[in-house]
């Protein structure tokens, strides 16, 4: 029987260019002659008559003739056969024909018959034919195997490079919230799959959570909790190995143990998931699992450093009961102008610090310039005025907080540069600061001091206006008076109005 | 969505042709560059317009940005159709 590349090999030597070169310049040597190309169909099927036969009907013969050439060619065919090689053949007294097996190696894959050279054909003549029409089979092989090898290798390198993509996309973030749904829309991608959801398990309520459920046609659809063990994806969790049925797939996400389970449902085709698709999913899972745990692990790291943080404001605050500490609210309000801004999530993380730790530096300032009831002297105010320097200094040690250090020494600069420390003007201030300018003045105005009468919140919200453009950022103003618009400003601060009213 | 029109440009067509082919590919445009064997400068444009034609998806973070075939059926089935009629494959 005929394979794939036995065809293939004959309709590459039917259409190669050298091979009717050969031909043309064999027929000027031979003189007019006639060739045909066979395949072989395997030593059962092998009917050296049949072709003899066909051969020599084309050919006008005598019955003669006929039947002299037919048992001639015959022979060589399974002469050539046998051996291999090329075989040539003489019939009526002037007439002669060569027989080239096509092979490689032991296998032999068809014949090239040449009849009716009116030459007698010497050992140099059947040389050369041999080595011209070895050398066009050897090409022609030789452009079969490249072709084999570029069609197997060549979807293995694009779908290592999805892998390789898909990898990066999705190391590239250690945001938990952010990781997840990309994974899964990724998933979805690569699976050319209709819908993608990954659940992670919380063991203390021994539950799957869902995390992501994307949809190719709604983008998000509600999420379900599901008991372990119950379900497919309860029974991946409980089992560790995955589940194939024709539209779901569902595999575990293992890092030691079973920290969740990712499940695709229905091909974009309809067809059913295979084997090579569960296969997929896998090496994506590991990957995801990596991704998942970098980004769980970063998430504890961030809480431990903002606690960290938040007990060293405590007792830097506790150490300085009339700095007028902030409100419990201010680093909300710091934020949330700071995210009406869409300031860059890395940016809200050093700005978070900055506000916890801004006024470190008063631990320095004596009691008596808090308390003073009276306006402060020069000399007074100058000792007040080092105090971002001396919160930079207390801070600059811890390594996590070199990104806060420049909005801390800042936060009481102007934007026409008339604050201090160094005078810095407009943009030249970090915006996290410019932030914090406004919030701090605001909360300060609307708080009881030693020396004056806290203000009515709308008497603090006209002082902040008047004084866009030389105390604050125009920008920063009116991304608070849109907070104080929608009454964020008012809800953060809420216990201090209540407070300061009564 | 007008394919003669898109399907000028032979960038554009080489990049259709292969996400066709490959509908499970997601890659960067060097990636996608190397295997329709096109100018990297070129492909970068192709891949930005047939992103914002719809044909592509485009998978992008702070150092990454990959592309990838439409999961929307109507226009997968206009460019199956469309090559079937003009492209002997």
């Amino acid at each position: 029987m005929q394979d794939e590349y036995q065809i293939e090999l004959f309709k590459k030597f039917s259409e190669n260019i050298d091979f009717r070169k050969e031909k043309n310049v064999f027929n000027h040597i031979f003189g007019k002659s006639y060739w045909q190309i066979y395949i072989y169909p395997g030593k059962e099927n092998f009917n050296p008559a049949k072709i003899a036969r066909s051969i020599f009907k084309r050919i006008n013969l005598s019955e003669k003739d006929y039947l002299s050439c037919t048992s001639n060619l015959l022979e060589c065919l399974k002469r050539a056969e046998s051996s291999k090689q090329l075989s040539y053949f003489k019939y009526k007294s002037n007439t002669s024909g060569i027989c080239f097996p096509i092979s490689q190696g032991d296998r032999l894959y068809g014949f090239i018959v040449v009849c009716n050279i009116k030459k007698d054909l010497n050992a140099d003549m059947l040389n050369l034919f041999s080595c011209y029409t070895d050398t066009v089979l050897k090409e022609i092989q030789r452009e079969l195997e490249l072709n084999k090898l570029y069609d197997t290798i060549r979807p293995r390198a694009i779908a290592l490079s999805t892998i390789h993509t898909v990898h990066r996309l999705i190391s590239s973030t250690l945001e938990l919230d952010e990781l997840i749904p990309r994974i899964a829309r990724l998933s979805m991608q690569v699976l050319r799959a209709r819908r993608c959801s990954i659940m992670l398990i919380d063991s203390k309520r021994k539950m799957l959570m869902p995390k992501a459920n994307i949809d190719v046609k709604r983008r998000h659809i509600r999420l379900k909790k599901q008991k372990i063990g119950v379900g497919i994806e309860g029974i991946v969790a409980t089992t560790a190995k995955s589940i194939l049925k024709n539209y779901i797939i569902a595999v575990p996400l293992i890092d030691q143990d079973v920290i969740g389970v990712i499940t695709v449902e229905r091909r974009l085709d309809n067809r059913p998931f295979s084997i090579f698709d569960q296969e997929i999913l896998t090496t994506l899972a590991e990957q995801a699992v990596v991704a998942i745990r970098n980004a769980q692990i970063y998430e504890e790291q961030e809480k431990i450093t903002i606690g960290t943080i938040k007990s060293l404001a405590s007792i830097l605050d506790s150490k300085i009961p009339y700095a007028y500490p902030h409100t419990t609210s201010f680093v909300d309000l710091v934020l949330a102008v700071a995210e009406e801004l869409e300031l860059p999530k890395e940016e809200l993380k050093h700005l978070h610090y900055a506000s916890l730790l801004h006024d470190a530096g008063k631990i320095t300032i004596p009691d008596r310039i808090f308390k003073k009831p009276t306006k402060l002297t020069g000399k007074e105010y100058g000792i007040i005025k080092k105090h971002p320097s001396i919160s930079v200094r207390i801070i600059k040690p811890l390594e996590v907080l070199k990104p806060a250090l420049p909005i801390i020494i800042a936060h009481h600069e102007r934007y026409d540069g008339t604050g201090y420390p160094k005078g810095l003007r407009a943009d030249k201030i970090p915006i996290g600061a410019r932030i914090m300018a406004v919030v701090d003045a605001f909360e300060a105005m609307i708080c009881k001091r030693p020396y004056r009468k806290a203000m009515s919140f709308e008497e603090a919200v006209i002082e902040i206006k008047q004084n866009s453009g030389t105390q604050f950022d125009p920008k920063v103003v009116d991304a608070f008076l849109r907070l104080v618009k929608r009454g964020v400003v008012r809800r953060l601060l809420k216990g201090c109005i209540k407070h300061e009213s009564q | 969505m007008n394919l003669s029109k898109i399907f000028l440009s032979s960038v554009q067509k080489k990049i259709i042709l292969f996400f066709h082919k490959n509908q499970s590919s997601i890659d960067t445009a060097r990636g996608i560059s190397t295997w329709i064997d096109s100018d990297l400068k070129d492909v970068e444009i192709a891949l930005k317009e047939l992103a914002r034609i719809g044909i592509l998806v485009v998978h992008k973070t702070s150092s990454t940005i990959g592309y990838a075939y439409t999961q929307n059926k109507r226009i997968i089935t206009n460019i199956e159709n469309y090559i079937k009629a003009n492209f002997k494959l």
